[in-house]
């Protein structure tokens, strides 16, 4: 009899506890173009990228976790070593170079959640963002529209949810981009 | 098992009373912080001392690095929390009997963000971002405004839409 009771309250509580976390602040998720592996779509030919900062008209991002997408973005696509420049916002970019592609990061959700909740409880306190990456050549054509997520769901401060958000996008765009260079493992 | 109860209880208020003892705020003498990201050739997560001095804003620590205050687009600073037990012991403390670990993870302590946007000599935008015990990201984001840094105000929030009820 007690033990059913105690189940009860703890369900209770757990019910209480998720109906009293904040909602996620985000707008509609945008519509967004197929991958290139689901839709068969050609591949983006670009040797080089420009990386602007991400923007956030319909969420309030802190600006710590806007810099950290950022660098973490660029960080992950000179890693890969598949482009042969990658250009920061605002960079002068030479006049031999046409076929840069520009990256724009619009950062449409973004839920703040609790470390502590998180590591107390293991499965509440989720700090999630969902971002849109587009693509356009430097004629302005569209050439890619894709909604990327990254979060923290189980253990990690709330910023390691810029560094899965950043793992996502390189990936996304190593898949969709096809620059020629071939990744050198740097000699030991 | 009482007596664990007890030992644990004690260290966990001791650790909070350490994590709620503020230092003076005083940046003039620079400020121990942790390097997150951003400065070019600094490794994530070094520690170093950030002071504010001739035009620009140093970073001592292996290795140092120089932003010229001119070149600072942006500085916002941010409130944030980390926990008490850290590192190697904090993550084997999740594995500690009588869900002991996630008690210890209830005992966080206060740091402050300080995020510096800043241009390179290409006019390449690049974010650097420390963390630094409570109270210490202000003053110096105000030293860095009196050096001739700019801040943007935070926009407004965006309206959410209301619910039909």
């Amino acid at each position: 009899m007690t033990r059913r009771i105690l189940i009860l309250l703890t369900l209770l509580a757990a019910t209480t506890l998720a109906v009293a976390q904040k909602p996620a602040a985000k707008s509609t998720k945008p519509a967004s173009t197929p991958t290139p592996e689901s839709a068969k779509a050609p591949k983006i030919e670009s040797h080089d990228i420009l990386v602007m900062r991400p923007t956030s008209d319909e969420v309030q991002l802190p600006d710590d976790f806007r810099m950290a997408i950022y660098e973490k973005v660029i960080d992950d696509l000179a890693k890969s070593g598949r482009f042969q420049r990658i250009f920061r916002d605002g960079q002068k970019i030479p006049d031999d170079v046409k076929d840069t592609v520009k990256l724009e990061i619009i950062v449409w959700g973004f839920k703040e959640g609790s470390a502590r909740m998180r590591q107390v409880t293991t499965v509440m306190g989720e700090t999630r963002i969902n971002v849109r990456v587009k693509a356009t050549d430097p004629s302005g054509k569209e050439l890619m529209d894709r909604n990327v997520q990254g979060g923290v769901k189980f253990f990690g401060e709330n910023l390691h949810a810029t560094d899965t958000l950043a793992t996502n996008i390189a990936a996304l765009i190593k898949r969709s981009f096809e620059t020629g260079v071939r990744p050198v493992k740097p000699s030991k | 098992m009482r007596r664990i109860a007890t030992l644990l209880a004690i260290c966990a208020l001791a650790m909070s009373a350490m994590a709620q003892q503020k230092p003076a705020a005083d940046a003039s003498k620079g400020v121990t912080v942790n390097h997150l990201i951003g400065l070019s050739h600094v490794a994530k997560n070094a520690k170093g001392q950030l002071t504010v001095a001739d035009g620009k804003l140093h970073f001592a620590g292996t290795p140092s690095a120089d932003i010229a205050i001119h070149d600072i687009t942006n500085v916002q600073t941010a409130d944030d929390s980390k926990r008490l037990v850290g590192g190697i012991i904090g993550t084997l403390s999740m594995f500690g009997p009588y869900g002991s670990g996630r008690f210890l993870s209830l005992f966080r302590k206060q740091v402050d963000v300080l995020t510096i946007e800043y241009r390179d000599s290409d006019g390449g935008l690049h974010g650097a971002i420390f963390t630094m015990a409570d109270n210490m990201a202000q003053p110096l984001k105000d030293q860095l405004v009196a050096a001739g840094a700019k801040a943007e105000a935070l926009p407004p929030m965006p309206e959410q839409p209301k619910e039909k009820k």
